[in-house]
């Protein structure tokens, strides 16, 4: 015959090289831990954050990874701090 | 999607009752499936390439028709008007009624146009 066959003359372009891409790390499960106008025990985590997304206000301290915990038992508040800013605090009981 | 340009002459008829098919330009890639499993491809290949194999079967020493096979492009193109044979223009008819049969199911990956030309 004078034209052989190739049965892929009008594929797509042959399979594409691999990528380097594909690897992500495991989601950190950020964010409020106890919901406004909850009740929390002392010592209890209220909100994990990387950097200072929320600000601690009373009756809560910040750790070294920026996590937010109440050093007293009482009710979760979210509130406002200024124009850009947000604060925790609880009120104790 | 693959791309097929069927050229007929506009007063010229053939054995058939049909207008002359002046040339057959196939382009593009049908992308159906990946490379390898690329069935509207396979299907549009080995019609060409089979349909080729016969226009020029027995009329090696004088073709009568310009045969271009490459990846993602084909062309059949009559180069002679004289001595086509009434076998030559079955063959021609046979090919553009295989991928209109193909365009019928897989409208999505080929698209046949015809024009005429004087």
């Amino acid at each position: 015959m004078m034209f052989k066959l190739n049965l892929q003359l009008f594929a797509s372009k042959k399979g594409v090289g691999s990528t380097k891409n594909g690897r992500d790390s495991a989601g950190r499960r950020l964010g409020a831990k106890v919901a406004d106008g909850q009740w929390c025990h002392a010592g209890s985590i209220i909100y994990r954050q990387r950097g200072t997304r929320i600000y601690p206000g009373e009756n809560t301290k910040i750790g070294k990874d920026d996590t937010i915990f109440a050093t007293a038992n009482g009710v979760v508040k979210y509130e406002r701090l200024g124009k850009d800013r947000k604060i925790v605090r609880v009120i104790a009981d | 999607m693959v791309k097929v340009v069927i050229t007929r002459d506009a007063c010229q008829k053939n054995s058939l009752g049909k207008n002359k098919i002046l040339s057959i330009a196939v382009k593009g890639h049908a992308n159906s499936a990946p490379y390898g499993q690329d069935l509207v491809c396979a299907a549009v290949s080995s019609i060409l390439t089979g349909g080729a194999n016969a226009l020029l079967e027995g009329y090696e020493a004088n073709p009568n028709f310009k045969v271009i096979l490459d990846e993602g492009n084909a062309l059949i193109e009559r180069t002679n008007e004289i001595d086509v044979s009434d076998n030559q223009e079955t063959v021609l008819e046979t090919i553009a009624i295989m991928l209109k049969t193909i365009e019928e199911s897989y409208s999505k990956f080929i698209k046949i146009e015809e024009k005429s030309k004087n």
